[in-house]
């Protein structure tokens, strides 16, 4: 019987090469829809995303990632698996972050530990932004990270955890000779009453492919 | 409004334990789950009651707009996190 060839295609123009911007304090979508993304940048649409609060510079990108664990079974009578369990989901985002002393953003990588104030110079006293570090309610926000695609010109890619906090704390090195930056590792929580195929994230981009 | 918290739910609906009630019910019907409503990012909406969105009833659509104060639209369906139709933007 006769064969015949079947096309390749090389993808060369699906890759990952463009900046991305890091936005927390997102709207959390509903059933079956997705973030709202103003086409014409890129960035949260204002309307439906009234709070959102872009994180500022990378050192040198975000890694992302959607990280399954599989757990495997045997039987005695074959060598290899037979069947496999997902035993774990994880969905994240991490990134060094520079812009270490804007305090507000700095306050929203800290959630459960930091309370954020300011004041007014007062008499003798400076006028102040502060991160108060102890005890507090720990608060979850939606995180996206949005690039444009290098298939597409104007066109975005969207890695979103609906529900995440920083879980790395703030670290950096104060100095004269480097840049100063804090590494972040955003971890998506499943929102367990959603739809089950829908609960930790979404990635996703703004063209539909056949 | 298209991004309800229990903030702006609340002077859309007078007090605090009304838009409480109004935020959950919004959550449920809009599969959004159940979600902390002092979350600060609230809730989007426009993409649940864009018509083209078929995993929430039009009764669900119609209830979560009166919640939030918001007329159906047809600009809804025309941004990205609706369905678009293919080659087109």
């Amino acid at each position: 019987m006769a064969t015949s060839a079947t096309a390749k295609n090389w993808r060369a123009t699906a890759t990952a090469f463009n900046p991305g911007n890091l936005w927390t304090d997102l709207a959390i979508p509903g059933a079956a829809a997705r973030l709202r993304v103003h086409e014409a940048d890129g960035t949260p649409d204002a309307t439906a995303n009234a709070s959102a609060f872009h994180l500022g510079a990378t050192k040198a990108g975000a890694d992302l990632m959607i990280a399954p664990t599989y757990d495997n079974f045997n039987v005695d009578e074959f060598r290899a698996p037979i069947i496999t369990n997902v035993g774990s989901l994880e969905m994240g985002i991490a990134a060094e972050l520079v812009a270490i002393t804007d305090i507000v953003a700095m306050n929203k990588l800290l959630s459960g530990v930091s309370t954020y104030a300011t004041g007014a110079l007062s008499g003798d006293d400076a006028a102040y932004s502060e991160l108060r570090i102890g005890a507090k309610a720990i608060t979850y926000a939606s995180i996206a990270l949005i690039f444009e695609l290098k298939e597409t010109a104007g066109e975005w890619g969207i890695f979103h955890l609906y529900s995440a906090l920083n879980n790395a704390g703030l670290k950096w090195k104060q100095s004269r000779k480097e840049l100063g930056f804090t590494p972040v590792n955003l971890v998506g929580y499943e929102i367990t009453t959603r739809a089950a195929t829908d609960t930790l994230g979404c990635y996703w981009k703004t063209v539909q492919t056949s | 409004m298209l991004n309800p918290n229990l903030e702006n739910l609340t002077e859309l609906h007078g007090d605090s334990q009304k838009a409480l009630s109004a935020f959950r019910e919004i959550a449920d019907l809009g599969g959004f789950g159940v979600v902390d409503p002092t979350y600060r990012g609230g809730l989007d909406v426009a993409g649940v009651l864009s018509d083209a969105n078929t995993a929430v009833s039009e009764a669900a659509k119609n209830r979560i707009a009166k919640l939030c104060g918001e007329k159906r639209k047809e600009e809804f369906a025309t941004t990205s996190s609706a369905a678009k139709e293919p080659g087109k933007k």
